[in-house]
């Protein structure tokens, strides 16, 4: 990564940038004035020059005051340069100020004087300060010999560039302000970004796995970024190899069953030839005996391939919502012959309405499948089947019942009972509840969805 | 004329056997080991029963192949293949699935089923208890009375599905929906009447009804 597209150089840089901008707001803004516009005076020096100058006037006639206040004023041409005799009179160097009298009473002074005060507190008190720097002094240090006066507009001295100066405040405050929105919008661009990955995050794509995020800088969220796309990458692989296992594992128990199924086949053929050519009852019933065992093989490689697919997880579930009352009835019309054929007395009391449940068709078949075959295989003495629904919990259930002897009656054809691990299982997977009721006089299986 | 069958299955001895049982059976039957060259015996057959793992093309690629170009011939898969993926697959283009190992009285059965719902035997009269029904012509004859059994439009096509699936049980909702081409409402008497109509002109005795039987909580079946 480049040291420029870091965010974290990047918001170095902004720092430095304001650091640098503090000091660089007075120089610019003050450049004008000192490279194109007046020096400002330093009072101190305006002050001894004053002084100095009334001490060296001492004992001068009027020509050499005025020669000399006249050499001042081409010093410093916006000063305003009078002097006042001992009479009172003023005499002006050059251009005459506003304001000054002729001639000076008594009372002129004073006001004169009040008005050219200055006052320490006028920052302090944030007063409004005198527009003009004033200095006096008496000719010779002595009363009787004049006053001369020096005054400057007040912005051309150093204590004048301390009023006011509304602008540069307004411009440290723009600057500041900027500085603000300029770091809100980098902070801002990043948690969008942040905000945005989180979403993507935790958005599931079609296969589960969240979608790739497009990588638009390559910075530190960019590369958070990136490493989320290679994660994404990894566990959509890792999805398509458990997707191809997963079909392996199917297609091997899909075979492992069709190579069981074959050799059955064919003693199954056989053995029908065979009972049809045979003459004697004995024969025909041993016959029969194979027959039915052939068949009791085929449906334990069902269940058995069934409950390990089961087991793992790997038998696709697929919920929607159906008449399970409907599903029920075509069951049952696939097993009537079969019941029929055992004299089975069938008492199917299903209401004429539907009932919807949320079910894969498949699994509710195998469960009834299994349920029925169940009763067919131990429960045939009972020969009576029974279908009906209660109302049990504020819900509907269904009850499948028998008249045989039991669970606990070792029947000539009891198993290991996958046939029930495999109703559990897909009973517990569909969220279904049930229990069996059994006894010496028959079973009771009920099922119904959980509230 | 003979229902010839086109058997294609690869295991010599359930292949060797199925074929001499449907010899016996009444059945002309063509034999053979793999699908690839199936199409043109198309031409003469009847009926096609198809097992699923072939050497070369899969049964599926076959029997899809075959339903493309000759629709109107019935082809039943036989195998021993059992998962409802497999049963799902092969049912979206065969017209039966059977699963080994088979009763051969169930296959017997089966193939009957699907001749008659193809109509592709020549003679195509039927008799039922003491009804003889001619499917050519569509006509429906009392044996006893020696008349013309006739029946409205919704009477007739209610007594064809359930001849198209004689010795099944279907459900109230299957019929209607088969019938009425609509979607059936929990608890509409309208197929009862129908039927009890139906009864009344096929049913000797109504109250003992012997050709449309009522499978109580599920619906109706008609027995040969």
């Amino acid at each position: 990564m480049k040291i420029l597209q870091s965010l974290m150089s990047r918001y170095l840089l902004l720092i430095l940038f304001a650091l640098a901008l503090f000091p660089l707001i007075p120089a610019v803004y003050y450049s004008y004035t000192i490279l194109f516009n007046h020096k400002l005076y330093a009072t101190q020096e305006l002050e001894t020059l004053w002084q100095n100058t009334a001490v060296e006037l001492d004992g001068q006639g009027v020509e050499a005051i005025e020669h000399r206040l006249q050499s001042i004023k081409n010093n410093y041409p916006e000063a305003g340069i009078f002097w006042i005799t001992v009479n009172g009179e003023t005499r002006f160097i050059d251009d005459r100020p506003e304001n000054i009298p002729d001639k000076w009473t008594f009372a002129d002074s004073l006001k004169f004087m009040e008005e050219r005060k200055f006052f320490v507190d006028t920052y302090l008190n944030n007063r409004e300060p005198q527009e003009m720097y004033t200095t006096t002094a008496l000719i010779g240090n002595d009363s009787n010999q004049g006053v001369i006066v020096f005054q400057l507009p007040l912005s051309k001295t150093d204590i004048g560039s301390l009023s006011k100066d509304y602008i540069f405040i307004a411009l440290f405050l723009c600057v500041i302000g900027f500085f603000i929105v300029i770091s809100w919008l980098f902070f801002y661009k990043i948690r969008k970004r942040l905000v945005q990955l989180q979403m993507t995050m935790s958005v599931p794509g079609n296969n589960g796995v969240p979608d790739q995020v497009d990588i638009k800088r390559m910075d530190e969220i960019g590369r958070l970024e990136s490493a989320f796309n290679d994660m994404v990458n990894q566990l959509n692989k890792s999805r398509a190899n458990e997707q191809k296992e997963e079909n392996m594992r199917k297609q091997l128990i899909a075979n492992i069953s069709h190579d069981l199924r074959t050799p059955l086949t064919v003693i199954r053929q056989h053995v029908y030839s065979v009972k049809n050519a045979s003459d004697t009852s004995k024969e025909i019933a041993s016959l029969q005996i194979v027959e039915n065992k052939l068949e009791d093989m085929d449906n334990m490689i069902n269940n058995l391939l069934s409950y390990t697919l089961l087991s793992a997880g790997k038998h696709p579930m697929n919920i929607i919502e159906i008449d399970i009352l409907d599903e029920i009835r075509k069951v049952i019309a696939e097993w009537y012959p079969i019941l029929e054929k055992y004299q089975f007395e069938i008492a199917i009391d299903l209401p004429d309405k539907s009932l919807r449940w949320n079910v894969d068709p498949i699994w509710l078949k195998s469960i009834l499948d299994n349920l029925i075959q169940n009763i067919v295989r131990h429960a045939r003495l009972g020969r009576y089947i029974g279908i009906k629904t209660v109302e049990r919990y504020g819900s509907t259930f269904i009850v499948i019942e028998d008249r045989g002897k039991g669970f606990e009656h070792e029947s000539e054809n009891k198993g290991v009972g996958i046939g029930l691990s495999i109703v559990t299982l897909m009973m517990k997977e569909m969220c279904l509840e049930w229990d069996i009721s059994t006894s010496s006089t028959g079973t009771c299986i009920s099922f119904g969805k959980k509230i | 004329m003979k229902t010839t069958i086109l058997h294609i299955e690869d295991d010599q001895e359930i292949g060797a056997w199925v074929s001499s049982f449907l010899i016996e059976s009444g059945y002309e039957v063509i034999w053979i080991t793999s699908g690839e060259k199936a199409i043109e015996y198309m031409e003469k057959v009847d009926l096609v029963i198809l097992d699923i793992m072939l050497p070369g093309l899969d049964g599926y690629t076959v029997g899809q192949r075959l339903k493309q170009r000759y629709p109107n011939i019935p082809i039943m898969m036989l195998s021993a293949r059992t998962s409802m993926e497999d049963k799902l697959q092969g049912l979206s283009f065969a017209d039966d699935y059977m699963t080994k190992p088979y009763h051969p009285d169930e296959l017997i059965a089966r193939i009957q089923v699907l001749v008659r719902r193809f109509g592709v035997v020549e003679s195509a009269v039927l008799e039922i208890k003491h009804l003889r029904i001619d499917q050519k012509i569509n006509r429906i004859v009392n044996t006893i009375t020696k008349e013309d059994i006739v029946l409205t439009g919704k009477q007739f096509h209610i007594f064809m599905y359930l001849l198209d699936h004689l010795n099944q049980i279907l459900t109230k909702k299957q019929i209607y929906e088969a019938v009425w081409k609509d979607a059936y409402i929990d608890g509409d008497k309208t197929l009862m009447v129908h039927i009890r109509h139906l009864r009344e002109k096929i049913e000797i005795d109504t109250s003992r009804p012997e050709i449309i039987e009522t499978i109580r909580g599920i619906g109706y079946r008609m027995k040969s």
